[in-house]
């Protein structure tokens, strides 16, 4: 046969090939990742440095809200809420696991929304429930929505005007003559009994979202650490931070900023229906604690955190200027005398314009220098923007 | 085995390369060219192609198209970083020079010119010292110790040697094109004709193949003082050392006039090809002694052995001749490439009748390897995959209407919103496998051609109408005149239903749907010789329907699974669609057809739906998952129990308005042919098809108010106003040879594809394609066969650069038993693609920014096996017939990425397809007498996974398996008249379909249709 050696050599190497697979182990060894110390670091001290402080001072300023409503002082009751709005305000900066959606985040169990779930806020809601009653029921918070039940109805309960309701004429409680019914006092009376119940459903869920994150507990701060389940890696979980982070882009700038300043999606001049806690006036310190909480996040508080690890990397200055953008950006909403819906109205529009400019000079560096540095993707919300 | 299969893939990939002298067109030009000169008889001359000599070019071929796949020839591409080096060079010593003024093609002309001589000079320079410098004469003569000389000659080189041609086309590029660039900077373009130097290709194309080749081509006297002819070349390969050291030129003869080693094939007489023995340090026929030989002859040459120890350490240089190869050497061999055999299935119009459905999920549910995603419950829109290949809008497999694209644009926007109503189908063909090649652009998966009804001979006509559930009424007719010269067919179908889901707060949820046609010939009488007709068809279709994309949340469904949420009261859809098609045939007796066919076809389409929220949840997140927290507030917002109370909460209702025009010129020939106790049937086909598609999006948020929805303040949104369009030009050749009891089925379709996308640089491609199926019939009723071809999915307009076209290499193998009363066939699959991609459609769960895009999915396998037993029983005067198709199906990704495609997400090495059933199977009963008929089909498909994975299918985003039950009974009460019943979903199981495009969808519940048919035949 013409060429029979060659259809030898042919054959065998294609054989080889085809029984390669088999003879050679076809797993190839696991990479070995090397251990970024400065990670680890960070992820572990997220937990206990962190989230359960912030938490845990938010657990105390609820709890003086209880005594206070427990008391009938209406004017304690004000002055705790605004605390708690306040401590929250740190927290929201820290939804990684159960605080966090279900629907998207991991190990979600969407507790923000429970406490608080701005911008789901609907005062009219809450009035109406406030004459149709049932909180006391033991389904009351898993047959209604969120958006009668955390520290945004809590504001309405406290904050609206004597004997006013935020619905339209034609809703029941005004149409039907319910409201009318309960007189000045009567609403009064369930307000606070209705704010009650609240508070000490808040109560359960900060401890619940303490006891999630305590090595007591659930121990996500040990998940988180050691970045086990429901945690697939590292750089899941530190992505997971950095995400969360990025609430001072798409919630502090671009939903609490630029819509009262024409800017974004508003369209007409001034968008001032999704202004946060404006009948407690509260909209500016929310900014703040913001900042708060993002420089917690960033800092790892008192533990390692971004900073470090940029440092690690040899990027001191990188984290240098971030921390220097927070503080002039806090500085700059500090200096807004008034909520920030009077701001954008009056004569502090400049200021206010200042503030939203010096948060963007924060999101800008995070979203570029910190993300390119980390080799972090953005999340969706960020990476959309055209800003 | 996958191994295997992609080696011998390594090894014939050339084969379909413009840059390569196997290119097909080449191969065909010479083949031309000998019949001319020689006769047909001349062009696979056997004792050329069995000579020793061929085989072990053949044999060194492979070896090297081996050596190459194993990665054992390292990459030599430094071109580019050569050419780079001299950009920086001069503009650091020269500086940068100022813009030339001449025309950008004058320039590209020039530079053409100028990389067409250097790499000619080249190539003279370096062939020259082949045969002068004696340690290079040692690789150099494996090339001329063949014998007899054929195409494949070309590749008879030693692998070392291929190093160093690689090295020099690499360094004539390199410089060259480092200079060009630095002096015109990017007008530095080559001309091109398929990514390679069209004067390059041009010149081998014309004559490449038959330098090596025994057809003795000269020029002329004159001529061949300037062009070196092929009888050049062959007195080159003359078994005279004198002859042998003169012609070493390629493309141009002057290179050996100025060195004084030209001869002109009229000076010399007939020549012997090959070496004299005593020059030969190999065995001229014996690979091994090939390939060992000069490296031993080397080795004992004192001073030659570091060397050679270098050349060793040079091996990567072969692997860039394969890519200079393209730039280069255009150097092309081979011979025709493969297509046909497998699997094809038909449906004929007596089962269509049969079973009476109205969904054609229904109808190719009893094909194997065809696969099918329901979404509407009435396959509307139907979504049908083969073989793997992505099911969503049918966009990756190549419909066609009586053999003409009917697709609003197939390779524009290859979704097909459009689909023919299938009570007026006369029947239904599929073609997996190598049978596909004929049929283009989509040959992943494989075609599905529905036939209309025919103009019938004489004068026939039907009515079919027929009431069901929910204010569902079908009516079909039709009416039509054959004559000897001419014949005329009008036809007419609709279809309306109230529709089986309940809106919350009432409303519509139906459709209606109307399709018309009109068929009419004029031709020669029946019986003449040659005989011409015309062809014409006209159709218009239109739809109505009040369909959308929402579907339920999981505890919904469970509960109210035909619920549909108040957000969708003011979805609907509403489209139109002509068609026009002009065809002439010619027809030589039962030896050859020719059909040309003009068409046009356009649509225009609009559909109003929700398409998501203005902010908060994706809404296939939101309805996959249990609610809670602030997504339970969207839910509501959906279901029209909570109000929209913030900007996130508007509801975005989309409305797309496309327009499609597809239009094209086609034609086929068929010519059939016996001779020397075989059989031949080719089909040569060619097409041009230009697609122009508008795409106008707009956006309008609306507020959910008491469960009403209403018009916000906030201006309507444009989020996409674009025209994109596509022309392609494709040319097929399936050739179909039985000789005894085997036919070969070798076929071959080029696609050249121009897209643009308005504002963007246009794209071109051109994709060979090619396929060979090999059937046997050892014995009578028994045909064993194989396939194995190429497939391909175009990149639609305006992709971004990184996203390739989907292609493959998809191979079968089966066996058919079939007899008077029996068919059994049994087929066993396997794809290996190298790209496979995924397509956004707002159907297939994207969001509106993604849409239309498309994204890599990487290498995949995917195999499978298919089944198809048929079986028929005479009981007194009925017959009873049962029919198993079952499909088994398996794949995997070869690489693991992210992915911003949903339905890939996070994908590990191993995850299997989503919406790609493992198992799925139809179980057919049917009892058959003159006076009726009645037909019992199950229907049975495994879980689904709604995104790539591994392991088994569950969780809260798979859908469950599923099973359908149809019954379907004729009663005959007159010849032209019957009764009928047809069933769908007889025990009214409720059917998870989907996830896609938004939440849960059912399958259609129990729908009982009771119709009568007058007439028929024709």
């Amino acid at each position: 046969m013409a060429g029979e050696r060659g259809w030898w050599l042919l054959g065998g190497l294609l054989g080889g090939i085809a029984l390669a697979p088999v003879a050679c182990d076809p797993t190839p060894p696991d990479d070995e990742v090397p251990v970024v110390e400065a990670i680890s670091a960070l992820l572990a001290d997220f937990g206990p440095e962190v989230v359960l402080p912030a938490v845990a001072r938010f657990r105390v300023e609820v709890t003086a809200l209880e005594a206070a409503l427990e008391a009938g002082d209406l004017d304690a009751a004000r002055a705790a809420w605004i605390a708690s709005f306040a401590a929250w305000q740190q927290v929201e900066l820290l939804q990684v696991g159960p605080a966090a959606p279900s629907l998207t985040a991991v190990g979600g169990a969407d507790l923000r929304d429970s406490i608080y779930s701005w911008p789901t806020v609907n005062r009219c809601r809450v009035d109406q429930q406030t004459v149709a009653g049932g909180w006391d029921e033991a389904d009351f918070f898993t047959t209604t929505l969120v958006n009668v039940h955390g520290l945004d109805a809590l504001e309405t309960l406290l904050f609206s005007p004597d004997g006013e309701n935020a619905c339209p004429s034609q809703v029941d409680i005004n149409a039907s003559g319910s409201w009318d019914a309960l007189g000045s006092e009567g609403v009064q009376a369930r307000r606070l009994e209705y704010a009650r119940a609240l508070a000490a459903k808040i109560g359960v869920d900060a401890d619940t979202l303490a006891d999630a994150w305590s090595p007591e507990g659930g121990d996500f701060s040990g998940a988180l650490a050691e970045a086990r389940e429901p945690w697939t890696s590292q750089h899941e979980a530190l992505t997971a931070i950095f995400h969360a982070a990025f609430y001072l882009e798409v919630r502090t700038k671009d939903h609490k900023l630029a819509p009262p300043l024409g800017l974004g999606t508003c369209t007409t001049g001034a968008c001032l229906e999704e202004v946060e806690a404006t009948l407690a006036g509260q909209s500016t310190a929310a900014i703040v604690a913001n900042l708060d909480g993002f420089r917690a996040a960033f800092t790892g508080g008192e533990g390692d955190g971004f900073d470090d690890l940029l440092v690690s990397l040899g990027y001191e200055q990188l984290a240098t200027d971030v921390l220097a953008r927070t503080e002039a950006a806090r500085a700059a909403a500090l200096a807004l005398p008034v909520p920030v819906d009077a701001a954008a109205q009056g004569e502090h529009r400049e200021a206010l314009l200042a503030a939203h400019d010096a948060v963007k000079a924060v999101t800008d560096l995070l979203k570029t220098d910190v993300a390119t540095v980390l080799a972090l993707q953005l999340p969706v919300e960020a990476a959309g923007d055209n800003d | 085995m996958t191994e295997l299969l992609a080696a011998l893939s390594a090894v014939i990939g050339p084969f379909v390369e413009p840059g390569t002298r196997l290119w097909a067109p080449g191969l065909l030009v010479a083949g031309g060219i000998t019949a001319w000169r020689l006769g047909p008889r001349a062009v696979l001359p056997w004792r050329i192609w069995r000579h020793p000599s061929s085989v072990a070019d053949l044999q060194l071929f492979a070896f090297r198209g081996l050596l190459r796949w194993l990665g054992w020839v390292p990459e030599l591409a430094f071109g580019a970083a050569l050419a780079v080096g001299v950009v920086r060079g001069l503009d650091a010593a020269l500086g940068v020079p100022s813009a030339p003024t001449a025309p950008t093609a004058l320039i590209a002309l020039a530079y053409s010119l100028a990389l067409f001589v250097a790499w000619d000079a080249s190539r003279y320079l370096v062939h020259r010292l082949a045969h002068e410098v004696p340690a290079l004469w040692e690789l150099h003569q494996v090339h001329h110790s063949a014998e007899v000389l054929t195409p494949l000659t070309f590749y008879r080189i030693h692998p070392l040697e291929g190093l160093i041609n690689a090295a020099r086309g690499a360094l004539v590029t390199g410089l060259l094109a480092g200079l060009a660039f630095w002096f015109v900077r990017d007008q530095a373009v080559q001309i091109s004709l398929f990514g390679v130097n069209a004067l390059g290709l041009l010149a081998n194309v014309a004559t490449g193949n038959l330098r090596h080749s025994h057809v003795r081509l000269g020029f002329g006297d004159r001529l061949e003082g300037w062009l070196m002819s092929p009888a050049q070349h062959q007195l080159h390969h003359a078994d005279d050392r004198r002859l042998q050291n003169s012609n070493y030129g390629t493309w141009l003869a002057v290179w050996d006039r100025l060195g004084g080693s030209l001869v002109r094939s009229s000076e010399v007489g007939p020549v012997r090809f090959g070496l004299a023995p005593g020059d030969l340090n190999h065995a001229p026929d014996d690979l091994p002694s090939m390939l060992l030989g000069p490296l031993v002859a080397l080795a004992r040459r004192p001073g030659l052995r570091l060397g050679l120890a270098a050349l060793i350490g040079l091996l990567g240089l072969e692997a860039a001749a394969r890519a200079e190869d393209a730039v280069d050497e255009i150097v092309i061999t081979g011979e025709g490439v493969p297509v046909s055999a497998g699997s094809a299935q038909v449906i004929g119009e007596a089962e269509l009748e049969r079973q009476e459905h109205d969904d054609i999920h229904r109808v190719l549910g009893a094909v194997p390897g065809v696969y099918v995603r329901g979404e509407d419950g009435f396959g509307l829109r139907p979504n049908i995959g083969l073989r793997g290949a992505n099911s969503d809008r049918s966009a990756k497999i190549t419909l066609m209407e009586d053999g003409v694209l009917f697709g609003p644009a197939p390779y524009a926007a290859p979704a097909a919103y459009y689909f023919p109503m299938t009570t007026r189908l006369a029947g239904v063909e599929v073609f997996k496998g190598a049978s596909g090649v004929t049929t283009g652009p989509h040959t992943v998966g494989g075609a599905i051609n529905l036939l209309t009804r025919p103009v019938p001979e004489g004068t026939a006509g039907a009515a079919d109408l027929a009431l069901g559930q929910r204010g569902t009424a079908k009516a079909h007719l039709w009416a039509g005149h054959g004559a000897d010269t001419w014949g005329l067919l009008v036809e007419g179908a609709h279809l309306s239903t109230d529709g089986f889901k309940r809106l919350d707060g009432g409303g519509p949820t139906g459709f209606e749907r109307q399709e018309a046609m009109l068929k009419a010939w004029v031709g020669q009488p029946k019986g003449t010789p040659t005989r011409h007709t015309a062809e014409l068809k006209l159709g218009y279709a239109l739809e109505d329907g009040h369909e959308t994309y929402l579907g339920l949340s999981t505890s919904d469904f469970e509960q109210t699974p035909f619920r549909r949420y108040a957000a969708s009261q003011l979805d609907h859809m509403s489209w139109g669609r002509s068609q026009a098609e002009l065809a002439w045939r010619v027809r030589a007796g039962d030896r050859l057809e020719v059909r040309t066919v003009a068409y046009t076809h356009h649509l225009d389409r609009s559909w109003t739906k929700l398409n998501r929220f203005a902010g908060g949840p994706d809404l296939h997140a939101l309805l996959s998952a249990p609610e809670a927290g602030q997504a339970a507030v969207f839910g509501a917002i959906l279901r029209g129990e909570a109000d929209t109370d913030t900007a996130d909460q508007r509801l975005q209702i989309g409305t797309n308005h496309r327009v499609f025009r597809a239009s094209g010129l086609q034609s086929v020939a068929r010519w059939n042919a016996d001779f020397g106790g075989m059989s031949s049937r080719l089909e040569a086909g060619a097409r041009y098809h230009a697609d122009r598609v508008h795409r106008v999006h707009t956006e309008d948020p609306y507020a959910m108010v008491s469960g009403a929805l209403v018009r916000t303040e906030a201006p309507t949104e444009t989020l996409l106003d674009l025209r994109t369009q596509a022309d392609a030009l494709a040319f097929w050749l399936a050739e179909d040879l039985a000789v005894g009891a085997v036919r070969f089925q070798p076929g071959a379709r080029l696609e050249v594809i121009r897209t643009e996308a308005e504002g963007q640089a246009a794209d071109w491609r051109a994709v060979p394609l090619p396929g060979l199926g090999v059937l046997g019939t050892p014995l009578y009723g028994l045909d064993l066969f194989a396939g194995l071809h190429r497939g391909f999915s175009p990149v639609a307009p305006g992709q971004p650069a990184e996203v390739a076209p989907e292609q493959s290499w998809n191979a079968e193998a089966g066996a058919r038993a079939h007899g008077e009363r029996h068919h059994l066939e049994l087929v066993g699959f396997f794809n290996d693609y190298q790209n496979l991609t995924g397509s956004c459609t707002l159907s297939g769960g994207c969001t509106e920014d993604l849409l239309d895009r498309q994204f890599n999915g990487g290498s995949v396998h995917i195999w499978g096996a298919e089944l198809l037993a048929r079986r028929a029983w005479p009981i007194g005067a009925f017959e009873l017939t049962g029919q198993l198709a079952y499909t088994y199906t398996g794949s995997a990704f070869q690489t693991g990425f992210v992915s911003g495609f949903t339905q890939f997400g996070t994908v590990e090495i191993g995850d299997s397809l989503p919406y790609v059933p493992e198992h799925q199977g139809q179980a057919q009963a049917r009892l058959d007498h003159a006076r009726g008929g009645l037909t019992l089909a199950a229907h049975h498909r495994s879980a689904l996974r709604d995104e790539a994975g591994q392991g088994k299918v569950e969780g809260p985003a798979a859908v469950p398996a599923a099973t359908l039950v149809d019954l379907s009974g004729e009663l005959r009460l007159q010849d032209d008249l019957r009764v009928y019943l047809a069933a769908t979903n007889l025990l009214d199981a409720v059917v998870l379909e989907s996830w896609r495009p938004f939440g849960a969808r059912p399958a259609q519940p129990r729908q009982v249709m009771v119709g009568v048919k007058v007439g028929g035949g024709g």
